[in-house]
């Protein structure tokens, strides 16, 4: 039997454009693309036609768009806004809005500037709008920046992105939205300032990142960003600038039906558990959802216990809160849901999903619950 | 109105626990499986018609996942979280749950699981 590889938001396989892309180049391709010479030029024309394929999938122009590491795009996208949008007074402390389900990385970026507000969420990690509107429309606590996820990635759920950008629109607020887990598969909707997100959302290289501005943004250059092609300076090399982009081509250029199948498919998994498994939260919006992830909580099982489980009878899942369980905490989101935070498996499909991927699953999952439960006792 | 004046009227704060479970020094999900374990030999005992009378189970536990796995388990299992509060010297938390009769009878799984075990 061989692998299902269910753990998608995590890293997948490169798309195969991505491998022609990086086998083309690598030995080609290794110059810094700032540089006058013939190498460095070279290098340049590559970055650059990177630049042309996701500004045309986005609509935008190929200098508002830049490559980055996953590390750091959230924070040079934040600190691009505030840098652009200033103080509103001398001494002022600018203050960003934002929610308390964002990915790790975000949080941390948020944390780093001026002061922040984490607006809770409903049961599904959606975040509240009416708390939003209070929000952004309060006048003794005026919000700089609004910082929001297009979809939470533990559990599926899209936030009201639309609604978000109007009322941040009609307040004067910037939004920077991370669409990590998003872009690629579903359409996200415009108004927002800048927008960031990894490229293993659609099969292209973990860790790197676009950052793309919003064109009509009066976007603040800094000395380092000036002598670049794009706003901002870039800070991934060409090659996986370059996987990227073919990637984001390649998964784009499936659409609609990649993502119809798939939310097909997540639709059956979580239909087929509530059914044939007891004492499960199945968690996120049924409806309202990437289409590609599915997320429960097994009460009584230990989750990481039940990852190793299905990782033998060849099923690769995430272990939901696997990385708040290394700081020996529940995850953020689970607890902000009021969820089962232990039990907590996350599965999310790759591009290169089948039908015989999801049966075996179906066919292995239940025992694996059985088993783990068992064993406590259960 | 005061938390201690909301305990007062609340007739199920000032129960004596049916059950006292000292999960301290137990993980997740250990502690919230020693709740499901003592409903199943609650329901063993009181046989096919389910619980008869309220039960009140008194949990002590220390790992900061019980604030979010309990209540979920009450919400899962019909039960309720009378009270949850912190143990002095930040030793852990004190979470005090009731089963009722008829929101016992109601859930099924923990009595099928019993049954079947």
């Amino acid at each position: 039997m061989s692998r299902c590889y269910f753990d998608a938001l995590s890293g997948q396989p490169l798309a195969e454009p991505a491998q022609s892309a990086i086998s083309g180049f690598i030995s080609r391709i290794w110059a810094d693309p700032d540089q006058p010479h013939h190498e460095g030029a070279q290098a340049g024309q590559v970055l650059q036609a990177a630049r042309e394929a996701v500004a045309l999938r986005l609509g935008v122009s190929p200098g508002a768009v830049s490559f980055h590491s996953a590390s750091d795009v959230a924070q040079l996208a934040v600190s691009g806004i505030l840098r652009s949008v200033g103080q509103r007074a001398p001494g002022d402390q600018q203050r960003i809005v934002t929610s308390t389900v964002e990915r790790d990385v975000v949080m941390q970026s948020t944390a780093a500037f001026g002061s922040v507000r984490r607006l809770g969420v409903d049961s599904e990690a959606r975040l509240r709008l009416d708390d939003f509107r209070a929000t952004i429309t309060s006048d003794n606590d005026p919000a700089s920046c609004v910082v929001l996820q297009a979809a939470n990635t533990e559990v599926g759920t899209l936030q009201p992105l639309s609604e978000v950008f109007s009322l941040a629109s009609a307040a004067g607020v910037p939004v920077a939205v991370d669409a990590t887990g998003a872009l690629g598969l579903l359409p996200i909707p415009s108004g927002w300032s800048a927008l960031i997100a990894d490229a293993s959302t659609w099969a292209g290289p973990r860790g790197t990142s676009v950052l793309v501005v919003n064109p009509e943004f009066r976007w603040y250059r800094t000395d380092f960003d000036r002598g670049a092609a794009s706003l901002i300076h870039d800070t991934v090399d060409v090659l996986n600038a370059t996987a990227a982009a073919a990637a984001l081509d390649a998964t784009c250029g499936q659409q609609p039906q990649l993502s119809a199948a798939l939310y097909e498919w997540t639709r059956q998994i979580r239909s087929f558990v509530s059914e044939h498994i007891a004492d499960v939260d199945v968690l996120g919006d049924p409806d309202e959802r990437l289409p590609h992830v599915v997320t429960f909580s097994f009460l009584y099982a230990d989750g990481e216990r039940l990852a190793r489980e299905l990782d033998a009878a060849g099923v690769a899942v995430g272990s939901g809160s696997a990385c708040a369980a290394r700081a020996g905490l529940p995850s953020h989101v689970l607890t902000e849901m009021g969820a089962l935070t232990h039990g907590n498996i996350r599965l999310s499909l790759p591009v290169t999903t089948t039908e015989r991927h999801v049966e075996h699953l179906l066919a292995v999952l239940p025992d694996a619950v059985s088993r783990v439960r068992a064993e406590a006792g259960m | 109105m005061s938390a201690d004046q909301i305990d007062a009227l609340d007739p199920l704060a000032n129960l004596q626990p049916t059950v006292t479970l000292d999960e301290r020094g137990s993980r997740c999900p250990i502690p919230v499986i020693a709740l499901g374990k003592a409903v199943r030999t609650l329901l063993l005992s009181h046989g096919h018609a389910g619980l008869r009378e309220l039960v009140v189970i008194e949990l002590l536990a220390d790992d900061p996942a019980t604030r979010s796995d309990v209540p979920a388990w009450c919400r899962m299992q019909r039960a309720r979280v009378v009270s949850e509060e912190a143990m002095p010297d930040e030793t852990g938390w004190r979470f005090v749950i009731a089963l009722s009769p008829s929101e016992a009878d109601q859930g099924p799984s923990d009595a099928d699981r019993a049954e079947s075990s």
